[in-house]
């Protein structure tokens, strides 16, 4: 642990130093601000639902620019030949990059808190769905940055990279489109459970549903394990 | 102290290396030497545990690489090719990464980086970002990673690539000195390089080593005949006709006579060290001996011998 621990402060700091980061944080909190206000105007209504949602999207666009640097970068400069040649696992490379870039979302994320903080002191919103909605934009932004992780580790070429996770999570916030409508078939009901967008949905209406947490947990987990086969794969290449 | 056996490494159908075998000793410094694409950085990335071999066992101080890596690793200090430097750190940040990533106490790291920082003299540039830094300090702050946690095993890819002759011998120095205390494989396809700092060379070519052994046995086993350099005072005709008749010399050819002085060059039969039967040849006759040196290959005909042999005409 202690070694993904200095791998993931390093890679904290890089993110803190990097003009893709800025720029995507600031892409980030100026379009949450733009939207808050906007919902608000126009709705009238003490929710930061429709917040969630649209950062829901939001980040869908810009996540893979938050990974896409993780592993591909180490590939292009060759500092991978430093990670895999010092005394630490492969699976605590890929955990102390995941952290990484998960403390920078979380950053990310913590500023936004404004928003429902202004909602607190001016109206009376119901705290519920705002705890759970958080939960979910948490958990979603760590789903996908867990996407993103498994195309950095598969490529040096950070454009690559971020296409690759844009295309896969698009694909799975929008793959129950197919299944909705229509008579409930076994397939409709497997890409119905599929959906990262479903799943979300339920968090921002208040419900915590363990299947959803399990849904996101388990989705981290197997983009790890692929990362670190993929890593790993570097070696017996 | 490093111990490879039969190392194979093949990508797709391409042998990078093939049957490697050798040893090194505490203490030792091995070059490697080879052209380029010779397998010498695959080797050293098998070593360092960057890459698995196809087949064949490496060890280093003990722990195999293919069951032990990570004790191997923690023993092994390496300075890849391609110097692994992040651009956004300063070399003091960078080193204190390094250390912690290789497994240096938390309250030693501070230390540990002075202390490399001032071996290998980035002192001054520690607080530069790496991506303003020069070529040479950028090495340097490879060189000072690979030093960082006094591994007993040093692994050093062209380590003088890029420099300048100033650098250059610096960094030879700085090397040479780490010798001893640290065992060390280098490679490079820098003759002089290996005749300079290594004490056992072994020579890489297509994957395979085509000879080993120390530069100065290598080069007089490559020798077909031994070659002596001759300065004689004494009639020039007498002398060169005297010598040649002695056992074991094949030839004498004069290079040039001067009023008393005669310079001879004698060729010496294959594996015969035939200079004390001149040098006594020379005082029985009654004339003066001046000079008598051996005129040795030097590596850099060794190896374009070794690597060239085998294309043979089509070369």
């Amino acid at each position: 642990m202690k070694n993904a621990l200095i791998i993931m402060q390093r890679e904290l700091r890089s993110y803190f130093t990097s003009t893709i980061a800025y720029t995507v944080a600031a892409f980030f909190l100026v379009v949450c601000g733009y939207l808050f206000f906007a919902t608000l105007k126009l709705t009238q209504e003490a929710t930061i639902r429709y917040l969630l949602h649209n950062a829901a999207v939001t980040l869908l666009l810009i996540s893979p620019a938050m990974t896409m640097r993780l592993i591909a970068e180490e590939r292009r400069t060759g500092t991978i030949e430093l990670l895999m040649t010092s005394p630490v696992t492969d699976a605590q490379v890929i955990i102390g990059k995941y952290l990484g870039s998960l403390g920078f979302y979380v950053a990310m994320l913590l500023l936004t808190l404004q928003y429902p903080l202004i909602l607190l002191r001016v109206g009376a919103p119901d705290k519920g769905p705002m705890l759970t909605g958080y939960l979910g934009l948490l958990l979603l932004g760590a789903g996908f940055l867990a996407i993103g992780l498994v195309a950095s580790s598969l490529t040096k070429n950070q454009i690559v990279a971020a296409v690759g996770a844009f295309a896969v999570m698009l694909l799975l916030w929008i793959v129950s489109w197919v299944g909705s409508g229509g008579a409930t078939t076994f397939w409709s009901e497997v890409l119905r459970n599929l959906s990262m967008l479903d799943r979300f949905e339920n968090f921002t209406k208040g419900v915590i549903d363990t299947r959803d947490v399990v849904f996101f947990l388990s989705l981290i987990g197997f983009c790890l394990f692929l990362s670190v086969r993929a890593l790993s794969a570097t070696k017996a290449r | 102290m490093i111990e490879v056996q039969d190392l194979t490494k093949y990508f797709g159908e391409y042998a990078a290396i093939e049957k490697i075998s050798f040893t090194v000793e505490k203490g030792e410094i091995l070059g490697f030497l080879g052209p380029n694409a010779a397998g010498k950085t695959t080797t050293m990335r098998i070593l360092t545990g960057f890459l698995a071999p196809t087949s064949g066992r490496a060890a280093v101080a003990g722990y195999d690489l293919a069951t032990h890596s990570l004790e191997a690793r923690k023993r092994t200090g390496y300075l890849p090719e391609n110097v692994p430097l992040y651009d956004d750190m300063t070399p003091r940040a960078y080193l204190a990464y390094a250390a912690r990533l290789k497994g240096v106490e938390t309250r030693q790291v501070r230390k540990r980086v002075e202390e490399v920082m001032e071996a290998t003299r980035v002192t001054d540039h520690a607080d530069v970002l790496i991506s303003k830094i020069s070529k040479g300090y950028r090495q340097r702050v490879g060189i000072a990673q690979a030093l960082i946690h006094n591994p007993d095993v040093l692994v050093l890819d062209e380590p003088t690539v890029g420099l300048d002759p100033n650098q250059i011998k610096e960094i030879r120095q700085l090397i040479k000195g780490l010798g001893g205390d640290h065992t060390i494989i280098l490679s490079t396809h820098i003759l002089p390089e290996v005749e300079m700092i290594c004490g056992r060379v072994v020579i890489i070519h297509e994957g395979r080593v085509a000879a080993m052994d120390t530069p100065e046995n290598l080069a007089l086993r490559l020798q077909h005949s031994q070659q002596i350099s001759l300065q004689v005072r004494g009639p020039a005709r007498e002398v060169q006709a005297k010598l040649a008749a002695l056992p074991g010399v094949m030839r004498v050819q004069s290079i040039r006579t001067g009023d008393s002085v005669v310079e001879l060059l004698v060729d010496g039969e294959e594996k015969r060290d035939v200079r004390e039967a001149l040098a006594a040849a020379v005082i029985q006759n009654g004339w003066g001996l001046r000079q008598l040196a051996t005129v040795g290959m030097s590596l850099e005909e060794v190896f374009h011998k070794l690597t060239a042999e085998e294309k043979g005409v089509s070369a």
